[in-house]
């Protein structure tokens, strides 16, 4: 145990200098975290700065073959289908890892910027039809989209306020759609080799706890009574860091005095049963008119606060 | 929750809706988490007052001291912990917000700082004189908060500065941040399994760190997965990003209301072997560590007002 902590406490040591010494460093780390959630999988090009895919992890060439097979009918019925073949999608990630344009084309436009999950990020839609670009759209400005499918506002929200809001300064408004509850991420290394490495050089992974819990589910696992109060307190903890980490945008946005707004994804509740209501290609995700609703909400919020 | 998908997300919804339209109740709750972890060790009371007094704490206890008395003796000594033969006392003294100092409504109209922090700030094996946060209350002639928790990082302790503290009190000099040592990541969870069928308000919670199962998964000389070990270590990462938001929290919803913020980080304040001494419990740093703690806050302070 105490060679553990003494190794806890050199590295904290290590790390700091080498992020203090050098932002770059920290930003870029902090980048690398995000682009393992958000870069395409397969074969991914690297084309004018930006990494192009035609799918990601959860939109995937397995989720589009199955429904191929499976659901052909109900991909065309909701407008995946075109002359007998289901439509592309291009994902397109600059090198920081967003699905937006780079910051070095757009430093001193105007820009608005979105934060929140695979719901912001747009999974399984054109870049075109997520609420995010429809916004930036209404409001004649650029934009950029800080999300990661499948995760909690922690990264983003650091990578927010630490580097984004630092280098644009012609921000209109924060726009944070809050992911579904129950996220809580931990960092760990993409190999365990990679803890030898030097920092600036390791190869970080997110690893979600939601995940491990379904999966002990899955696997109908029987937990000890300390599992069972760790998990299911789950609760309680993410909804703290959830409200922290809106926290820590709001009270920046405030310093700053740009406006700040938030719509939390578990109530925003629209009619999905209507039929203009399709889904996305993954059939998982909700479709462009669910993305619609949320531009007009967010429109509505910053005009009436306008 | 762990077989009922759609329960997690009515918890979720309901902790949405205390924390909407019922933020007295919000925060009664956190202050449960503060109250369980900051309560002393068995033989507390309740004062007429209504401080909680005990005098052992988890890391102080009764076996650590009786482990010292028989073991350590000499060092107690050295240290000043021993008078006639018999071991010092120290009074832990709790408030009803949870928080080893005043009670809220004694000090609701005074000029008040915020020290924030774990057992050091917390004052583990020292008396409430002794502490840091009271010294720097003395130079700047003031009441003091102080919001520590043994053992954890400052995830619940920020929250609470900048959703209560910040809030409700209208004369704050400063709020100072003592950064615990690294490593640490917190999870909120029930003190009995039984109450997590309780409704939300009416569960016993209370806050641990996640290096307590480290700690406990390495004494148990098991041997971990891969899987196991990145997690482990990946915690180290976790923590770090956390304890930078904690700051950055901190210093903005400070900022925002004109009040002044000052950080020290435990693992790079450094002070002379020779100028150290030790608390009760032989572990934790001693009076003069926090001389030196108060002296540099007071200095920053200082050098901040003149700007």
């Amino acid at each position: 145990m105490k060679r553990f902590n003494l190794e806890i406490s050199n590295r904290y040591l290590y790390l700091n200098d080498v992020f203090s010494n050098n932002k770059d460093n920290y930003i870029k780390f902090l980048s690398r975290i995000i682009q393992t959630r958000t870069t395409p999988e397969g074969s991914v090009i690297f084309k004018d700065g930006y990494y192009v895919g035609k799918t990601i992890p959860s939109d995937s060439i397995d989720t589009l073959l199955k429904n191929k097979q499976d659901a052909f009918n109900k991909l065309d019925a909701n407008d995946w289908v075109e002359n007998g073949v289901v439509k592309e999608i291009d994902y397109k990630i600059n090198i920081h890892g967003c699905r937006s344009k780079n910051f070095n084309e757009i430093l001193d436009k105007p820009i608005i910027i979105g934060i929140g999950c695979s719901i912001t990020y747009g999974v399984g839609l054109r870049q075109e039809q997520t609420w995010l670009h429809n916004l930036a759209e209404k409001l004649n400005c650029e934009y950029v989209n800080l999300s990661m499918p499948g995760c909690s506002l922690a990264i983003t929200s650091l990578f927010c306020c630490e580097y984004v809001l630092k280098i644009f300064k012609n921000v209109k408004a924060v726009f944070v759609f809050v992911p579904p509850p129950n996220r809580l991420e931990l960092l760990s290394y993409a190999d365990i080799g990679e803890s030898l490495n030097p920092i600036e050089e390791q190869d970080i992974h997110v690893e979600d706890f939601l995940v491990d819990l379904e999966q002990a589910r899955d696997e109908n696992r029987k937990f000890n009574n300390i599992e069972k109060k760790i998990l299911r307190s789950l609760d309680h903890t993410t909804f703290l860091k959830t409200l922290k980490d809106q926290k820590m945008i709001e009270y920046k946005c405030q310093n700053l005095n740009i406006p700040y707004y938030s719509l939390d994804s578990s109530t925003f509740i629209v009619p999905t049963d209507l039929p203009k209501y399709k889904k996305a290609r993954d059939l998982l995700h909700d479709g462009p008119q669910y993305h619609e609703d949320i531009t007009n909400d967010f429109y509505k919020m910053y005009m009436t606060d306008k | 929750m762990i077989n009922n998908p759609q329960k997690s997300y009515d918890e979720y919804l309901s902790h949405i809706e205390i924390y909407n339209n019922d933020k007295d109740e919000f925060l009664s709750l956190m202050k449960k988490f503060i109250v369980s972890s900051n309560a002393p060790d068995e033989y507390f009371k309740r004062l007429d007052d209504k401080y909680l007094v005990g005098y052992y704490n988890p890391s102080d206890s009764f076996q650590t001291l009786q482990n010292n008395l028989k073991n350590n003796y000499n060092q107690l000594a050295e240290y000043g912990w021993v008078k006639d033969k018999s071991v010092k006392q120290i009074e832990y003294k709790i408030s009803t917000d949870g928080w080893r100092s005043k009670h809220f409504s004694e000090i609701q109209d005074k000029d008040i700082i915020v020290g924030i922090g774990c057992s050091i700030t917390y004052g583990t094996g020292l008396n409430q004189e002794d502490l840091w946060i009271h010294k720097l209350a003395d130079r700047l002639n003031c009441e003091y908060i102080n919001c520590a928790i043994p053992a954890v990082s400052s995830f619940l302790q920020s929250l609470y500065v900048t959703e209560y503290i910040l809030e409700n009190f209208d004369n704050i000099k400063g709020v100072f941040l003592y950064q615990p040592p690294p490593g640490r990541l917190d999870l909120l969870t029930f003190q009995e399994i039984e109450d997590t069928d309780k409704s939300i308000t009416e569960r016993n919670l209370c806050l641990i760190g996640m290096h307590r199962f480290i700690t406990e998964f390495l004494e148990s000389n098991k041997k971990p997965t891969n899987y196991e070990l990145k997690i482990l270590l990946g915690i180290f990462y976790t923590s770090y990003f956390h304890s930078i938001q904690n700051n950055i929290l901190l210093k903005n919803a400070c900022k925002n209301k004109n009040t002044p913020y000052h950080f020290l980080d435990s693992s790079m304040f450094k002070i002379s072997a020779r100028a150290r001494d030790k608390a009760r419990d032989l572990m934790h740093d001693g009076e003069r560590y926090h001389t030196k703690i108060a002296n540099k806050f007071f200095k920053m302070y200082m050098i901040n007002e003149k700007i």
